[in-house]
């Protein structure tokens, strides 16, 4: 049975070469191009797991991720934040929000499947 | 008392007598009365009086009013002798003064007090002015009388041999000297008693040889020692005397009267005067009225080469001295009208024909007893070398006034009480303030409040910064600029402060600058990074043939392309890096972490880089259980970037070791291996940014240039040092040395903060010790690894309560926490106790293990000010816990 991933990010070049990335890995890759959209599509189809941007329009990812932390039906699915921030502050606030896991781009491809299979081995 | 009445009536004799008694009152009085001149010497020849009392009504009366006197005089009776006369006779009396009577009282006038007085008087003076040759004539007239006399006298009288050896002492004798006769006979030599001073003793003797010699009289002071040990002035007459068997010395002791004391202290007073005058080391010379030379001590002798005979009694403006006497005169002139001391300073004068001096006068003008001006005395110093040294100073002085004005940097000096009393023109400029504003600004203002406690916690154990701090002063107009601050502090011998200088550069526009780079490389390698990974990821999916098949060429460009992107990559990496670190926005995550544990993921991810290149890697580790207290995740990055490093210099088959042992207060870190090593000339700018190590033109291994850079920026975070030693061609070792610190260390570290920001809050400090095992103590690696659980148990579960849950290298946990007050540290307690007993249970459930917990407490302010109080407190306070 194929895994399901929710890729969130703002930036549709990104969105696009994860999903390649992942497909080929094997997984079922759904997209999401902003926090609002993603909390939607999440709530309609739950995933197996949700790779999260931060910087995003309107809703960023570290309130998706509260939002879903914060939902006993959703808290259970892994969310592996991958974002451009890296200060020590950024990642402080992703574990307060409930991350299960931090990433910065540009990402190590092997690195970011190792996590994600990790993650969802759990 | 024993006064003889003398009158013709013997009404006048019973008169005078009854009032004599009623004036001596309870004294011992012996009255006798005489109705003639012949019955009134006859008396006295025979018995001793202190007092003749001659009552005349009229000339008539008893002869001439002199008659007595006369046949005393003739007989060289010494008695006193008082008139009494009728105010109708009154020169009756003042005859009798005339003819040696000591004085006269009117008989209309007598009361008993001015008879007391009279007499007392008369006999006193006779006492001590006459008694003495009275008792040597005595001698010449009978036995009896010289007896008696002596006995009665109230001067001390002791008769001695020659040899010093005391014959006798009458009673005043004894009184005076508390010595009695019994005690006199007992000593061979009376005057060791009485003299136990050698020096007085060899005075006395020689005046005995003196009197030996000369036969006359004798008179002079002494000081005798009484029995009791007391000192006593006193007159000293002393005369030989022939006795029946042999001739002794007869020495009656006078004490001093008060007349006789002040001249003696006037005596002595001068001496010391002049004593004090010769020993004076200032310059001394004494001007009389007339301008004439009266002193001239060694040192003005010195001082001018003029001897005194040459100076004294002659006119001062002539004692030639090569000076100009007139500012002289006037200054005495001056001294003289004011009756005041006069300075006269730098007066000139030639020390020799091509020298000139200095010289500085005091002018002080005397007067006698009675206030008339007897001249001046000249105090003055030869003040050339002083006033050479000032102008050295002076000199000295403006050369640092300018240095000072013209340094392209602003300086403020302050007095002990760190007010600023001097500054420079660019202190002015920086600050924004005038004169005004400036004078007596305490130092502190000029600083924000948060700023000067900072640069005060800089201050070294001598109250100085001696290298730059950075910080930031407010300008008078409200501006905020940036400063580089040093303070060096001036102090008296004693090794009080008595001033600060402050010595400041404006760094804004440097630090704005630097900034705005430092925005510039975060943005656009930040801004970087999206594109960057796009393009990675998409020719990274080219080449691992996701998107299709490849054929050969364009895969060897797709791999090149995705080779080059890796390298890029990791310069925006290493940049940011650098910026951030540069920009300071990196802030340390330090904790105890086991050396074992910080390397097992670095050597697992090494060794399969090592492996490709049949590198024997190796790691050299400190004994199981030792702790590091860095942020590991820093040190792995420093440890990576140097094992890259050595990995890119090395060749197959090559070795490669990490050795870390402790070395004093250090933790070491060596990396080394058996590359190409690195030029000597090249070592020093190793870790300079954009430095690549043997960076040539042309094909081989190229880095990013700031891999050194970065570590070097870590190990300074960490208060460490990295070094590097190279053998061209053999190889190179790279050092770092990490501080090592023990848990109470850090504790202590943290609470010294904790209070700082619980003080600026206006807050208190609440801390917990959870003890698995003594400080100090090198714990089980379970211990630790039981604390970390603790530790992460209440991360986890308490979070938002508490500020800081500390593991110490021994597996103890400390919780520092602010708090309002007492009742918040209460429930702070209560809740780690809680939470202590629930995790203790979870573990026992899990581990299957009984673990028992000491919990100490200790809060700020209450348990002390200090953090060494607290700790103390918190350790004394650790108690076991069921």
């Amino acid at each position: 049975m194929k895994s399901t991933l929710l890729v969130v990010d703002d930036e549709p070049p990104v969105l696009k070469i994860l999903q390649t990335r992942l497909k080929a890995s094997g997984y079922e890759v759904l997209t999401a191009s902003d926090g609002r959209d993603a909390l939607e599509k999440i709530k309609a189809n739950p995933p197996d797991l949700i790779v999260l941007d931060v910087l995003m329009p309107e809703v960023n990812g570290f309130q998706v991720c509260r939002t879903l932390k914060d939902d006993p039906a959703l808290s259970g699915i892994p969310i592996l934040m991958l974002t451009a921030k890296d200060t020590e502050s950024d990642r402080f606030w992703g574990a307060e929000a409930g991350a299960d896991a931090y990433m910065t781009k540009p990402y190590n491809a092997e690195e970011l499947l190792t996590q994600i299979q990790e993650l969802l081995s759990r | 008392m024993k006064t003889l009445v003398v009158s013709s009536k013997s009404s006048n004799i019973d008169g005078v007598e009854a009032l004599i008694k009623k004036a001596f009152g309870s004294q011992d009085i012996y009255l006798k009365g005489a109705v003639s001149t012949e019955a009134a010497v006859a008396c006295l020849e025979k018995d001793w009086f202190d007092c003749c009392f001659v009552v005349i009504d009229d000339a008539s009366e008893n002869g001439t009013p002199s008659a007595v006197l006369q046949e005393l005089r003739k007989r060289e009776i010494g008695v006193p002798v008082v008139y009494l006369v009728d105010e109708k006779a009154e020169q009756l009396g003042l005859e009798a003064v005339k003819d040696g009577a000591d004085t006269y009282l009117v008989k209309q006038d007598l009361r008993s007090d001015l008879l007391y007085q009279t007499i007392s008087a008369v006999v006193e003076r006779h006492r001590r002015e006459i008694a003495f040759g009275e008792m040597l004539q005595a001698l010449d007239k009978s036995e009896e009388r010289f007896n008696a006399l002596i006995k009665s006298v109230h001067v001390g009288i002791m008769l001695v041999d020659w040899g010093g050896h005391v014959e006798g002492l009458n009673e005043a004798m004894e009184r005076m000297t508390g010595f009695a006769q019994a005690d006199a006979k007992s000593f061979d030599d009376f005057s060791v008693l009485l003299f136990p001073i050698s020096e007085e003793r060899a005075l006395l003797a020689e005046k005995l040889n003196h009197l030996h010699k000369a036969g006359g009289k004798e008179r002079s002071l002494i000081t005798l020692r009484t029995k009791y040990g007391a000192r006593r002035r006193v007159m000293m007459r002393a005369a030989p005397v022939a006795r029946p068997d042999k001739t002794l010395i007869l020495c009656a002791l006078y004490e001093l009267t008060g007349e006789q004391e002040i001249q003696e202290a006037i005596g002595s007073a001068n001496i010391q005067t002049e004593q004090l005058l010769q020993a004076v080391t200032s310059i001394l010379i004494g001007i009389d009225p007339e301008g004439v030379v009266t002193h001239w001590n060694r040192v003005a002798q010195k001082v001018f080469s003029i001897p005194a005979e040459q100076v004294l009694g002659r006119a001062f403006s002539q004692c030639g001295i090569g000076w100009d006497p007139k500012p002289l005169i006037t200054a005495i002139d001056q001294a003289r009208t004011s009756g005041k001391a006069v300075r006269l300073d730098d007066h000139k004068f030639k020390r020799s024909e091509s020298d000139e001096g200095y010289l500085g006068f005091s002018i002080n003008p005397m007067s006698d007893h009675k206030g008339k001006y007897t001249g001046v005395l000249l105090f003055g110093a030869d003040i050339t070398q002083r006033k050479r040294s000032e102008l050295q100073l002076k000199l000295a002085e403006q050369r640092y006034k300018l240095i000072f004005d013209n340094s392209a940097v602003a300086i403020m000096a302050t007095d002990q009480a760190q007010s600023v009393v001097s500054w420079n023109r660019f202190a002015e400029e920086m600050i924004g303030m005038g004169n005004e504003e400036m004078y007596f600004k305490p130092l502190a203002e000029l600083f924000p409040d948060e700023e000067w406690t900072r640069i005060n916690s800089e201050m070294d154990q001598n109250e100085e910064i001696r290298d730059y701090v950075e910080t930031r002063i407010v300008k008078a107009n409200g501006d905020v600029r940036d400063v580089d601050l040093a303070i060096t502090v001036l102090r008296d011998l004693d090794g009080n402060v008595m001033s600060w200088v402050a010595i400041m550069k404006d760094i804004t526009d440097q630090k704005h600058l630097q900034r705005l780079k430092d925005e510039f490389i975060g943005m656009v390698s930040h801004e970087l990074r999206t594109p960057l990974t796009v393009v990675r990821e998409g020719v990274a999916q080219l080449s691992e043939g996701i998107l299709g098949d490849l054929n050969e060429t364009q895969k060897e460009f797709v791999d090149i392309a995705l080779k080059e992107m890796d390298r890029l990559t990791a310069i925006v990496n290493d940049l940011l890096d650098i910026s951030k670190i540069e920009s300071g926005r990196v802030e340390l995550n330090k904790r105890f972490i086991d050396v074992a544990e910080l390397m097992r993921p670095i050597e697992m991810r090494y060794r399969r880089m090592a492996d490709t290149k049949n590198i024997d890697f190796k790691v050299e580790q400190p004994e199981a259980g030792t702790k590091i207290y860095c942020d590991d995740e820093k040190v792995t990055q420093i440890l990576l970037n140097l094992l890259q490093n050595a990995y890119k210099f090395t060749g197959d088959k090559g070795t490669i070791t990490v050795a870390i042992s402790q070395k004093e207060e250090w933790m070491e870190f060596r990396v080394i291996d058996n590359g190409k090593g690195v030029a000597k000339d090249e070592l020093s700018k190793l870790f300079d940014k954009f430095h690549q190590v043997g960076r040539t033109i042309g094909p081989g291994p190229r880095g990013t240039g700031l891999g050194l850079a970065i570590c070097k920026a870590l190990v300074d975070l960490h208060n460490g040092r990295i070094s590097v030693d190279s053998d061209e061609g053999n190889g190179s070792v790279f050092t770092f040395l990490i501080p090592r610190l023990d848990g109470k260390t850090v504790l202590e570290e943290h609470v010294d903060q904790a209070i700082v920001r619980a003080q600026k809050k206006n807050m208190g400090l609440k801390m917990c010790l959870l003890a698995l095992s003594v400080f100090g103590v090198h714990a089980d690696p379970r211990v630790f690894e039981m604390g970390r659980r603790l530790q992460k148990y209440f991360r986890r579960n308490m979070v938002k309560a508490y500020n800081e849950i500390l593991l110490l290298d021994d597996g103890n946990v400390a919780v520092l926490a602010e708090i309002a007050d007492h009742q918040e540290g209460e429930a702070i307690e209560t809740n780690v106790r809680n939470a202590l007993k629930t995790f203790a249970k979870k573990e026992k459930e899990l581990e299957t293990v009984d673990i028992s917990f000491k919990l100490g407490t200790s809060s700020f302010p209450e348990d002390g000010l200090s953090t060494g109080e607290l700790m103390l407190k918190l350790e004394k306070a650790v108690e076991e816990m069921a």
